[in-house]
């Protein structure tokens, strides 16, 4: 009843007696003790924040070494390389182990993002290939400390279909009349920006200056506007493509053809401009509490059995010498490990980072971004 | 004091973030990194560098609205009017779509709309159609399809809760005294259900104006809407001011619009018993 007299109708979900109260305190007796010992379960894994591409970390898990180690993975799967840029903004201790882009890591260890490594606590890291360390070192290392530790490395090449087309040999092969509506991009703006700078002739596309940046806008234009089918958003949506033989020609990544399978035609071709080449480095965010767990999963990456499973896995190529030794025929089939120096130095070219601040009339990486959204706007 | 809590959630979760965004259009990026000021430098730029990206998200979205009210206005019509107990089995048949889940109808219709898809490969079955069409998919008539059939649930609910609110009695009336269906449904069921169909044109609207999602996944090469460059704006470029202001701008122009379609659906859905 209300201070004012009026009945007040109050809803009883339940009726509780004696006897039904200590009912209920054994129910909630049990589950908490089984939930103490799901707790005590979840104590003993570790529990690691890692930010990066999809299947990027099977290298660092090879071998079953996470469930051998009672590591947890917590994943952020990006769609861009830049969005670690964003994550290790927002707190860099929260990122255990990430795959910034290797151009970007300069930036981020200037930045106060990225935790010099400790080389001591990756015995492996001797292991890697010395082409490899020689091609990664400008862009991984300053002063002498790494900031981020090579496991895989790669480049944006060209794609097409073997059956429909003969191999591309130039990256204006993508603008032949007869491809026009058959021809796809990823929307990698630095390397679809490397592509077509290197069209115009211009010897290093990340240190254009604004006018070769913008007549490098415009042929980008060109392409999308008249020759393009789509822009894929994923090498999944690529490969769809190809499968839906709504294309015959792209730019893509050597894994491409291998995850298309074996009863596809797809093939991989290094056009004579060069390609996009990239090594994948991971990095420790500056201030993470797990960095011991970090080393040792990096470590493991190192390992044969962290390199070989993350190769067989993804059809990536591996970077330390013993398991270039001891890789499948399948990865041997689209890596030639016994001319690295030729890959890096002729089929491919590494790039250094934008510049970050104004310098004369060179255009800085803001530019480089700007440039791709207007290609998106034309 | 009883609606507190609300207030409370509302403020920190909704008024405090937008209110601190609205501060950051008007700071600056210097060297990659956020520096306050006070300038209205972003929103020149919005105006000059997106204003067409704008106009086409705002244009395409009202295309979307206006296709899913116009749909779920007919199928809430049937299910109200027409349909008796089989109006039941049609309501279901279309919530259940919700138990889709937004990618997997995008990627439904890129498998539908392709070279090798469905409606190609029935087109060329029937003889209608030599080649596959080659605009289904990679276009911006995949994005309303894809986005009206996300909708078109949504929309449906408002309009046949409006419509569920119309008495017998003046329907009624009106055929008694010899109007036509379509006089019926003009000048009674339509004003009756103004409010139902501006939520259903909302929803319709705003959600397909802010998607990202969609045009970059079954979008061509000119189908990128405003969400896109925001997106890149913030991650991307790491530009939230430049983001933060586009945003902003967005959601301004969509008001004007909402603003635009009340007063004409006011204008047009008056009873005409009032006058």
């Amino acid at each position: 009843m209300s201070s004012n007299g009026e009945i007040i109708r109050v809803r009883r979900y339940f009726e509780m007696n004696r006897r039904d109260m200590l009912r209920g305190a054994a129910a909630v007796g049990a589950a908490g003790m089984l939930g103490l010992g799901g707790m005590g379960k979840a104590r003993a894994a570790t529990d690691i924040n890692f930010v990066g591409w999809e299947g990027y970390d099977s290298f660092l898990v090879g071998g079953g070494f996470d469930e051998a180690k009672g590591y947890t993975f917590q994943k952020t799967l990006i769609s861009s390389t830049d969005e670690i840029i964003t994550k290790l903004r927002l707190d860099s201790s929260a990122v255990d182990v990430c795959t910034p882009y290797f151009v970007n890591d300069d930036f981020l260890a200037e930045e106060g993002l990225l935790a010099p490594l400790d080389l001591a606590q990756i015995p492996n890291f001797e292991k890697i290939h010395p082409t490899i360390k020689q091609y990664a070192e400008s862009n991984m290392s300053q002063d002498g400390t790494w900031y981020a530790c090579p496991f895989t490395y790669g480049s944006l090449c060209m794609v097409y279909d073997s059956k429909e087309i003969p191999a591309p040999t130039s990256w204006a092969d993508l603008m032949k009349p007869e491809y026009k509506g058959k021809a796809a991009i990823t929307a990698d703006y630095q390397g679809n920006i490397f592509a077509m700078a290197r069209v115009l002739g211009i010897a290093n596309p990340h240190r254009m200056t604004r006018d070769e940046l913008a007549k490098t806008t415009e042929l980008m234009i060109d392409l999308k506007k008249n020759h393009l089918k789509a822009i894929a958003p994923s090498y999944g949506d690529l490969i769809n493509m190809y499968v839906n033989k709504e294309i015959v020609i792209s730019q893509g990544w050597e894994p491409l053809s291998a995850w298309i399978g074996d009863g596809e035609t797809v093939k991989i071709a290094y056009p004579k401009e060069g390609s996009f080449g990239f090594i994948e480095g991971y990095g420790i965010g500056k201030g993470s509490s797990k960095s011991a767990d970090a080393y040792a999963l990096i470590d493991n990456a190192l390992s044969l059995q962290g390199q070989l499973a993350g190769a067989d896995l993804n059809s990536m190529p591996v970077v330390t010498a013993e398991a270039m030794e001891k890789a499948g025929p399948a990865s041997k089939a689209i890596y030639d490990y016994n001319d690295l120096e030729g890959y890096f130095n002729g089929k491919t070219l590494i790039m250094q980072m934008y510049p970050l601040d104004e310098e004369g009339d060179l255009a800085i990486w803001d530019d480089y971004q700007e440039a791709w959204e207007k290609v998106l706007k034309a | 004091m009883g609606l507190t809590p609300a207030f409370a959630v509302f403020g920190v979760f909704f008024a405090l973030p937008m209110a601190y965004l609205l501060v950051v259009t008007f700071w600056r990026i210097r060297r990659y990194r956020l520096t306050p000021d006070f300038t209205f430098a972003n929103y020149q730029n919005v105006y000059g560098d997106y204003l067409h990206a704008l106009v086409f998200t705002i244009v395409i979205a009202f295309v979307i609205a206006c296709i899913t009210t116009l749909l779920a206005f007919a199928i809430a019509y049937l299910i109200r009017f027409r349909s008796g107990l089989f109006g039941q089995v049609i309501l279901l048949s279309a919530l259940a779509t919700l138990f889709g889940g937004y990618l997997v109808k995008i990627y439904a219709w890129k498998a539908m709309l392709g070279a090798q898809g469905s409606v190609n490969l029935l087109l060329i079955t029937l003889g209608l159609i030599d080649q596959p069409i080659e605009w289904l998919l990679y276009s911006p008539t995949a994005v309303i399809l894809t986005l009206v059939h996300f909708m078109l649930p949504f929309a449906l609910l408002p309009i046949l809760a409006g419509l569920r609110g119309i008495s017998e009695a003046p329907l009624e009336a009106a055929r008694d005294l010899g109007a036509g269906p379509w006089r019926i449904t003009k000048d009674i069921v339509l004003p009756q259900c103004r409010t139902s169909l501006f939520a259903a044109f909302t929803l319709s609207f705003l959600i397909p104006a802010g998607d990202y999602v969609t045009p970059r996944l079954v979008g061509g090469t000119e189908t990128f809407m405003v969400g896109n460059f925001i997106e890149n704006l913030f991650i991307g470029r790491m530009n939230a001011p430049m983001g933060a202001a586009l945003a902003f701008s967005t959601l301004l122009a969509c008001a004007l619009v909402l603003l635009f379609v009340n007063w004409l659906l006011k204008r047009v859905f008056t009873p005409k018993w009032g006058h």
